[in-house]
């Protein structure tokens, strides 16, 4: 967590020093094609600073992704088409799915891989390269979903053919690199096609809300960071320490999280792209349907289209399967681990019981303000109670949970 | 704008016909959730007697898409 953390800051600081340069280049250039290539090698530039074989990789991960829009592009509707789509989302699913499942012997490999691939490439970087510490491939969750979701789109007909450069822009686009959001190939299609869209509106924006992200990550999440030694001390804590920690976590979590989505909004704003937004107060929801809708919302949104709608969520019959699929992909995609499973059928549960209520138009509570806010805290603690499994292997969260009741905490 | 396809939206959706256009999405749409989505697919295929494909179902992003998806099955709208 550490280590993931300075990275993305360390990314965000390099943005910025390149964003003195690429700003007036950016406004510049006229022909679209030219900034979008701008745009491309910022981000591969980026890229490089963290590492060679990270640029290496994620440029020929997106030069390969564009070669596989046009293969779903031209077979969709011919024979084979969806046995091709099929074998296409496996391929780019397997260095995500492989790093989750063997975790560092995949890094390993990935380093040696990559590490080979510069060395015939260039010597000089190479040696820049392995002067570079072991680095995980950062950002590769987020890529990958992007991916599948430009592929996906592509195969139902929501988008034509797209060229090599606007794929790879679309890839590279450097806000986006190593926290996310999982934007959407629209969000940022119209801008990159039409001319530059600079305001001083846009500008003053984006700079508040980069502002807005440094804070809430540098200062309050930074500030809050302690409380993740709740899950290492918890049977030397007493109960409403063990309580008080797990509360304070979540909102370091969230402090922490959605300080990095609007510092990757803020800094598109400042040319001129408007992305979705990633959270809207999700620990004032008054239901889990109503979390899910406004914590990280791009993965949501990517679920909800990709996972439940092809699953059958509009079907009656299908609906609660696909809420289980949704929210085991939800899971999955942070970590495929026991606990992750455990959080996906959890967070399914509350899902589906909130579903059931709402098909049926049964309120437990009455109308009102009182009533509003007792919903919003019983969702902020069923969330809440979540946390372990989203951060503790399964064994070591089942410890923990006695704790909350004083079992192995200190009274 | 108020037509077939709008009224039924409206209807399903809860929300004055008037406020819905074509590009009325669940991203700026605050009734147009989840469940309201189950219940729209099976509202449109009763009205416009159609079965939407999956395939379909995942184009139908806003009412506009949804326009365009009803139209190339031959319902005039």
């Amino acid at each position: 967590m550490i280590n993931y953390n300075f990275d993305s800051t360390t990314f965000f600081f390099n943005l910025f020093a390149l964003s003195i340069l690429l700003l007036p280049l950016y406004a510049l250039l006229r022909p679209a094609w030219a900034r979008r290539a701008l745009f491309s090698l910022a981000g591969a530039y980026l890229l490089f600073l963290i590492a060679p074989r990270l640029m290496v990789f994620y440029v020929a991960m997106w030069v390969v992704v564009a070669g596989m829009q046009r293969i779903i592009f031209f077979t969709a509707e011919r024979r084979f088409g969806l046995q091709f789509f099929w074998a296409i989302l496996l391929c780019v699913l397997t260095p995500m799915v492989s790093w989750k499942i063997f975790g560092q012997p995949f890094e390993i490999q990935f380093t040696i891989l990559t590490n080979r691939v510069i060395e015939l490439i260039s010597l000089p970087l190479w040696e820049i390269d392995m002067a570079r510490e072991v680095v995980i491939p950062i950002g590769l969750s987020f890529a990958t979903f992007r991916a599948l979701d430009l592929l996906i789109k592509t195969f139902i007909g929501r988008l034509g053919l797209l060229s090599f450069d606007r794929v790879l822009f679309y890839g590279l686009f450097p806000p986006v690199l190593m926290v996310g959001p999982i934007i959407e190939y629209e969000e940022v299609q119209k801008q990159s096609d039409s001319k530059a869209n600079l305001s001083a509106e846009g500008m003053l924006y984006g700079l508040f809300r980069v502002a807005f992200g440094l804070i809430k990550v540098l200062v309050l999440a930074f500030a809050l960071a302690g409380s993740a030694a709740v899950f290492s001390n918890y049977g030397e804590s007493e109960l409403y320490t063990v309580w008080l920690g797990l509360f304070v976590y979540t909102w370091f979590f969230y402090l922490n999280f959605s300080g990095y989505s609007d510092i990757a909004i803020g800094f598109s704003r400042i040319f001129g792209f408007q992305l979705k937004e990633n959270f809207n107060n999700p620990y004032f929801s008054k239901n889990i349907a109503e979390f899910w809708n406004s914590w990280h919302m791009s993965l949501s949104r990517f679920a909800q289209r990709n996972v439940f709608v092809p699953m059958g969520g509009f079907r009656s019959k299908t609906q609660f399967l696909a809420i289980y699929l949704t929210m085991m992909t939800i899971a999955l995609w942070h970590d495929i681990t026991l606990a992750m499973f455990a959080f996906g059928t959890y967070h399914a549960f509350g899902l589906i019981v909130h579903r059931t209520l709402s098909e049926r138009k049964i309120n437990i509570l009455p109308q009102g303000t009182a009533a509003n806010a007792l919903r919003v805290l019983v969702t902020y603690l069923f969330v809440t109670l979540s946390f372990p499994l989203l951060v503790m292997p399964l064994d070591r969260a089942l410890e923990f949970y006695p704790s909350l009741v004083g079992i192995g905490s200190a009274w | 704008m108020s037509d077939r396809l709008i009224n039924v939206f409206s209807t399903v959706l809860g929300v004055d016909s008037a406020d819905l256009s074509d590009e009325t999405s669940p991203e700026n749409c605050d009734g147009w959730d989840s469940l309201a989505a189950m219940n729209l697919v099976a509202a449109l295929e009763e009205s416009f007697g159609v079965h939407l494909t999956t395939r379909e179902i995942m184009k139908m992003a806003s009412i506009g898409l949804a326009r365009a998806t009803l139209q190339s099955k031959g319902v005039d709208i």
